[in-house]
């Protein structure tokens, strides 16, 4: 079996040096601090760390200064795009940890355990993520806890979404948690986390269900902000359905990104295996988005609000779940039928836009439609955005270099 | 086998579709008709008669030294503040809008705004630390001490009257009319703008002695007044109640918040959470035995096989 | 109750609590129903003991 993992020590191997090289090895990837230092120099940590650059900053003045200096929030928007697109979007999008989980534990389909890891990696850092800007957005974010320990509210769905959210978290990096053992060598940890995967991933998929609907489920509470082609008691139903076809397509194009930019072999066999799980998925996707497509229309048909289709926001409405949902679910279905693994892939990209147009759409587009105040968010929003961003990707490219993410570790193989 | 396991994850799919879309989609008017909640006895409420206000702001002033909220932009005699429909902010939690009224052949009427003290407010239930609660005594009071500032609330209210102090950096916090709670609670005491009023356009009291007092007002002079108490049962019924006589669309106040009482919303989705917990284990556990159950049965097919 | 707020903190408040203790329940059912005859003594062992506390339990509820 090649080894195209880098950094690791192969087993056997004499340890000189003690605790430093333990950095050298787990942390430098086996190169002295000068070699790995000059190994930085990538465009893409240029890229990120411009970014940072600018970045940062604004993110010390955002607390230094508060909301009014760096957003475009009013009492009448409340919510910008640190809630619809870091929060809910990130959400939808980070899907994905659950339901390869689910795949993998629950239904028994071992194919697709190769891409299983990585799922819920992205699915921890996505919530990550999600919770960061979160604390950029709280007015007291030092009291993200509150609704935890210090005074419930029971009778919020966002008192439900930021339980969710917690122990969601803690269960994701519960699941993940045996590559990291493996990459520490803690063996008996690992037997550990490793029994408990299945109530692990059971515990996982119900927080899911509860939570991404749960963020849809936040808008009943408006019925007359949100345009009526976009409010429906299904708000729920359809944030939870469509979260599956996003985290669906998140692997697909994670797990392509991955494979081209982290592993550097060209195993014919593992692009097979790759293949196969990306169609696999694409076939799942083009189902879950059929029946997501055909509940927006049911409704549409409950509320009976076919009158609006005709007004520019019903076009928009008609973009979304034409464009967006019922033309992903057929070009899945083309690309399967013809092995087409780049159709697959494009339209798992077309995919996940018209998720977070959705997520945008419901908290900004058409969220207070007809009223004259609206919101656009200011380049500090965006430029936040940007940068929790970017962090997310450099800590998944650094876990991805030295954790037994995408290939099993040659100690311990796929032995689960 | 396939089959019957292809079969049980159709039922089972069916079935927890069939319990999710129930219990998902709101339900509402079979609720309140199986619970009716009379709300607190003797909570207070404010009556304003539209008719009867003159503009004058003077409730404008008292609400401002009363809560020491910061002197406005513009002081309150100046009158250049009309022409634009104002919402009370985290500076200003009541604010007096004039509007054009047709129908008194030019002469302008004016509204004072603030929150409504619904009998059953979204933002109370919207909120997830709870800061936000409807007192016996009829005030919707806010707890700045537990608010994490998430503003959820301010999204719920359909009448959009909560403000955030983004401007500060440090501390925060959601302001809103609160009926001079402080004040209320003591024995004879009055909010500061019915007061201020000179001449009595907004009014304290007891909400069931002013709801007689606003039909009586209507009955007695039926050509002055629309014939409805806006508040009387708007989401569900507001503290604060208004008499008008142009429609009460044309003074700003909003014909589509519907009757309901709002926490009634979201009320049979947080009924899914329990659902969930408990049928998601039952049902995956058994999905992965049969999983399991497959697999060994694969197993001993293949052994079978081989001799 | 004199308003839906209070109805709705009280049965919220009961539901939730009701549900995570389920859970709890809901594993040591699994592991109760999960065994078979002839699996590892300290399975046995321990549905052994559970089964010792609860019967000491239930008539004492009488």
């Amino acid at each position: 079996m090649s080894v195209n993992y880098r950094g690791l020590i192969r087993p056997g191997a004499a340890i000189a040096g003690g605790e430093r090289s333990w950095i050298r090895e787990k942390i430098f990837l086996g190169q002295s601090t000068g070699e790995y230092l000059k190994g930085l120099i990538t465009p893409f940590n240029i890229i990120a760390a411009l970014i940072f650059w600018v970045g940062i900053p604004v993110m010390v003045i955002r607390f230094a200064e508060g909301l009014a200096a760096t957003t475009n929030l009013t009492d009448s928007n409340p919510w910008g795009i640190w809630i619809g697109f870091d929060m809910m979007s990130g959400v939808a999008l980070a899907a994905g940890g659950y339901v390869i989980a689910s795949a993998v534990y629950i239904f028994g389909l071992k194919e697709y355990r190769p891409v299983a890891r990585a799922a819920v990696l992205t699915g921890f850092l996505g919530y990550l993520l999600a919770v960061i800007g979160l604390l950029f957005d709280l007015g007291r974010p030092w009291r993200l806890p509150y609704p935890m320990f210090v005074s419930l509210g029971v009778t919020s769905v966002l008192f439900l979404v930021a339980w969710h959210v917690a122990l969601y978290l803690t269960t994701q990096f519960v699941e993940f948690s045996p590559a990291v053992f493996e990459w520490l060598g803690w063996k008996r940890w690992r037997r550990w986390a490793i029994r408990i995967a299945l109530g692990a991933t059971i515990f996982g998929v119900m927080l899911s269900t509860l939570h991404q609907s749960a963020l849809g489920a936040l808008f009943l509470l408006m019925p007359g902000k949100l345009h009526p082609l976009w409010y429906s008691p299904l708000i729920p139903v359809f944030f939870f359905v469509s979260s599956v076809a996003a985290g669906m397509s998140m692997v697909v194009i994670e797990s392509m990104l991955s494979h081209r930019i982290f592993l550097n072999h060209d195993d014919a066999e593992h692009s097979k295996k790759l293949e196969n799980i990306t169609f696999g998925l694409g076939k799942a996707a083009s189902l879950v988005l059929f029946t997501y497509f055909w509940l927006k229309i049911i409704g549409v048909m409950h509320s009976n609000t076919w009158s609006y289709i005709g007004t520019p926001l019903g076009n928009w409405f008609l973009v979304e779940i034409l464009g967006f949902v019922l033309l992903p679910s057929l070009l899945f279905l083309y690309a399967t039928r013809r092995r087409s693994v780049g159709l697959v892939r494009f339209t798992a990209v077309i995919t996940v836009i018209g998720i977070i147009m959705n997520r945008l759409n419901m908290s900004m587009i058409a969220f207070r439609w007809d009223m004259p105040d609206r919101y656009v968010p200011a380049w500090s929003e965006i430029l936040i955005t940007v940068t929790i961003l970017t962090f997310g990707l450099v800590l998944f490219k650094w876990i991805v270099n030295r954790l037994p993410v995408l290939e099993p570790h040659p100690e311990y193989g796929d032995d689960h | 086998m396939s089959v019957s396991r292809r079969r049980f994850l159709q039922g089972a799919a069916a079935a927890a579709g069939a319990v999710m879309l129930n219990t998902l989609s709101s339900n509402p008017v079979q609720a309140s008709a199986v619970e009716n909640f009379a709300g607190h006895p003797d909570r207070f409420g404010m009556l304003t008669d539209t008719t009867l206000c003159v503009g004058c702001r003077a409730c404008e002033r008292a609400c401002n030294r009363a809560n020491d909220l910061p002197p406005p932009e513009k002081r309150f005699a100046d009158p250049s503040v009309f022409p634009e429909e104002r919402k009370p902010s985290a500076d200003a939690w009541t604010v007096v809008n004039q509007y054009e009224a047709p129908v008194l052949g030019g002469s302008p009427v004016y509204r004072k705004v603030q929150c409504m003290h619904c009998e059953e407010p979204a933002c109370v239930s919207s909120c997830l630390v709870g800061a936000l609660k409807k007192t016996p005594e009829g005030a919707v009071v806010y707890n700045e001490n537990v608010c994490i500032g998430c503003r959820y609330c301010m999204n719920a209210c359909p009448f959009t009257m909560l403000a955030y102090s983004y401007d500060d950096p440090v501390h925060p916090a959601v302001r809103k009319c609160v009926m001079c709670y402080d004040r209320i609670v003591k024995d004879g005491g009055v909010p500061a703008c019915a007061s201020a009023c000179p001449v009595q356009a907004t009014i304290f009291g007891k909400r069931s002695e002013l709801l007689e007092i606003a039909r009586s007002r209507i009955k007695n002079n039926p050509t002055r007044y629309v014939n409805h108490i806006y508040g009387e049962h708007e989401a569900g019924g507001t503290g604060w109640l208004y008499l008008s006589t142009v429609p009460f669309e044309n003074i700003g106040l909003p014909a589509n918040v519907g009757k309901q009482p709002y926490p009634e919303f979201t009320r049979d989705f947080l009924l899914s959470v329990p659902v969930v917990l408990v049928g998601w284990p039952a049902l995956f556990m058994g999905l992965n035995a049969l999983s399991k159950r497959r697999e060994k049965l694969a197993l001993e097919n293949k052994d079978g096989e081989k001799k | 109750m004199y308003t839906l707020q209070e109805f709705m903190q009280f049965t919220k408040g009961w539901e939730y609590v009701i549900a995570i203790g389920f859970i709890f329940i809901f594993m040591v059912f699994w592991r109760l129903l999960s065994e078979s005859p002839g699996s590892k003594k300290k399975q046995n062992r321990e549905t052994r003991g559970l089964l010792s506390v609860i019967s000491s339990v239930l008539p004492r509820i009488k």
